[in-house]
């Protein structure tokens, strides 16, 4: 070893302790869950009987219909409330991007969601469409129904994707804003003037310079939507359940554990591939663009 | 190349700010024309206004007499290069001087032959797969050039392009420039504040002031023959005084009377009243040696102070310690406070406006 390689390794080794603190505590406290989650997932750390090695509750899982009947719903429910959310956030975040009067206070409203619990815009969210909630009271107040309409916990789950994107479209909306205002006015006005219209503008010069900011918003809303319990809960299907909510009824209502922990494995695996399918599918959909 | 042709133009922002106030240019096909003014003078609103990016209140523009005053500018027979380049970041060169021709469905073979040429006029062959954050701020300013020259314009709008590169490369890029313009015979509308830059690449320069054209002329005419002391003073130095005419004498010349003495102008145009502004460049004037009476427009004056600048001397002098100093270059040294005989070259003296 020469005294460059020495200093190398010195190097790395104080950045490497430098960075412990705050990197260690991460792997700590986000490792040791998952860790845990997957041991769990093969037998270990049983809660109800003997820890040891199994493959008898991922076998059991895999081959249960409703775990992959929840997989599905989740992954529709996270893909259809990320893309929508990005989609409305795009022009809003593009009327935006030059200030007018009252345009902060607009997207000041618009951004008002982010500050409202997800249980309490569901339980607001249920009052208004509930069979006797102010939807139907007022249709039928104003003679356009004769009978009120049965909309709450419908069975395709377009309840709980109203509510992810009116909670999640302003997060989008934050991020994208952001990466619009900071596209300068000149590379705009000079698609323009090389003849491209509003729309080209948008698909061959904003989506391409706000795609990192589009990527962020689609992976963050994808990993909550795909992992949420509080909407499906009261908004959701009756006859589908969520991955997450499948999950707590495996652990609280049958007491397995073990098997609660291959669903953990599963909705975070469905999470991370779907979120990133998603990203890559952008990626490609905008690079395809260029030219 | 086409001809533009902007009649009575006026922009009124809504807080009533005239922006640009009865605008009046006409301009031949294949000319290079400078918007020269101070900042926010209106030069690059007009500019905006032409490419169509900012609407007119009133008047009108046409680009070899068809009416733009109402097209958006994708459908304008212009292309502006801009002062920040406005490079789309994540094309390659190719990608961006391409981006235009692929707007307006230019075929593939067509577009690679656009391809080719242009980049061969701006010399970036070898750099066309590189993106506009691998080269340098003259590169830019090149591959702008070339996306608008790949877009086959009529007019070719440019908004201080060179004001982001440093003094040297400046200088290059704007004898590239005018090079490409005058091999190419594409109209240029050029807007800057620098007014070295403007003598030096325009057919015509228009000096804009609050939304005015103040004077539309030559280069020459611009310097030589300034209309008022705001052009005198804003197109190099100039040495302004007032002057009452006294008449002509024999050869046509005028005869005023100044705080320098009687002087003589031998000027083409008609003093505007009896009591005229006038002013000379400071290379119009030359130390003399003493005792040369017999010539005209002959005045004694100290130096004040000196700057040696290399291939000449800037004086500044007084006649009178109560007297505005003036201005004068020649070669050589002189002592402080020492008296020398100047003499202004009647040819090189012009008339400005009325004092009111």
């Amino acid at each position: 070893m020469n005294a460059s390689t020495l200093t190398g390794w010195r190097k790395a080794a104080i950045i490497t302790l430098l960075l412990l603190p705050g990197i260690g505590l991460i792997f700590l406290l986000v490792g040791s869950v998952i860790v845990m989650a997957i041991a769990q997932s093969f037998g270990y750390f049983n809660l109800a009987g003997e820890s040891v090695l199994s493959l008898d509750h991922w076998s059991g899982q895999l081959a249960n219909r409703l775990l992959w009947v929840s997989v599905i719903y989740s992954l529709k429910i996270a893909f259809v409330s990320a893309i929508v959310s990005v989609a409305l956030a795009y022009p809003i975040a593009l009327w935006l991007r030059n200030p007018f009067p009252g345009s902060a206070s607009i997207s000041a409203l618009l951004k008002a969601p982010m500050m409202v619990p997800g249980l309490v815009a569901a339980f607001l969210f249920i009052n208004i469409i509930s069979f006797h909630g102010f939807l139907n009271e007022a249709l039928v107040g104003l003679g356009l129904i004769s009978t009120p309409m049965r909309l709450q916990n419908d069975r395709y789950g377009f309840g709980v994707m109203f509510l992810q994107v009116w909670k999640n479209m302003p997060f989008a909306l934050l991020l994208l804003t952001g990466a619009v205002q900071s596209i300068h006015s000149d590379i705009l006005d000079a698609a323009r003037d090389l003849g491209a219209g509003a729309l080209s503008r948008f698909r061959k010069i904003v989506l391409p310079l706000t795609l990192k900011a589009m990527q962020g918003a689609l992976v963050i809303i994808f990993i909550g939507a795909a992992g949420d319990y509080s909407f499906q809960m009261i908004a959701g299907p009756t006859k589908v359940s969520s991955l997450a909510q499948y999950m707590y009824t495996v652990q609280h209502e049958f007491g397995q554990w073990n098997d609660a922990a291959v669903v953990a494995i599963v909705l975070m695996t469905v999470a991370l591939t779907g979120s990133l399918f998603l990203a890559a599918m952008v990626q490609f959909i905008v690079a395809g663009r260029r030219s | 190349m086409a001809g533009l042709c902007i009649e009575r133009v006026s922009k009124v922002f809504p807080n009533g700010y005239r922006v640009l106030d009865d605008i009046e240019i006409d301009v031949p096909s294949g000319e290079f024309l400078t918007l020269l003014g101070p900042s926010g003078c209106g030069k690059t609103t007009l500019l905006k206004a032409i490419a169509g990016f900012h609407p007119i209140t009133s008047g009108r523009m046409l680009i070899d007499g068809r009416d733009i005053t109402a097209l958006p500018p994708e459908r304008r027979d212009t292309a502006m290069c801009f002062q920040s380049y406005a490079l789309f970041p994540h094309l390659t060169v190719a990608g961006n001087i391409l981006f235009g021709p692929h707007q307006n469905r230019v075929d593939k073979n067509e577009c690679a032959t656009r391809l080719e040429t242009v980049l061969r006029q701006v010399d970036l062959v070898a750099h066309s797969s590189k993106l506009p954050s691998a080269l340098s701020g003259g590169q830019q300013q090149r591959v702008a050039l070339a996306r608008a020259m790949a877009m086959r314009p009529g007019i070719i709008l440019f908004d201080e392009p060179l004001s982001n590169l440093d003094a040297k490369l400046r200088d290059q890029v704007r004898l590239e420039m005018r090079a490409l313009q005058a091999q190419h015979g594409f109209t240029a509308i050029y807007v800057t504040h620098d007014q070295a830059e403007a003598l030096a690449m325009s057919d015509r320069i228009v000096v804009m002031k609050g939304g005015r054209a103040e004077q539309i002329g030559s280069p020459g005419e611009i310097y030589y023959n300034p209309k008022n002391r705001f052009v005198a003073d804003f197109i190099g130095a100039a040495n302004v005084m007032k002057a009452e005419i006294i008449g002509r004498n024999d050869n046509g010349a005028w005869r005023i009377n100044t705080a320098l003495g009687e002087l003589q102008i031998e000027s083409g145009t008609e003093p505007a009243a009896r009591n005229v502004y006038v002013c000379w460049r400071p290379e119009d004037a030359e130390i003399v040696p003493e005792g040369t009476t017999q010539q005209t427009n002959v005045f004694s004056a100290g130096v004040v102070s000196q700057a040696f600048l290399g291939n000449v001397t800037d004086f500044f002098v007084r006649v009178t310690p109560d007297h505005p100093p003036y201005r004068v270059q020649a070669r050589g040294m002189q002592k402080l406070g020492q008296s020398v005989e100047l003499r202004v070259n009647p040819a090189r003296l012009s008339f400005l406006e009325a004092v009111e």
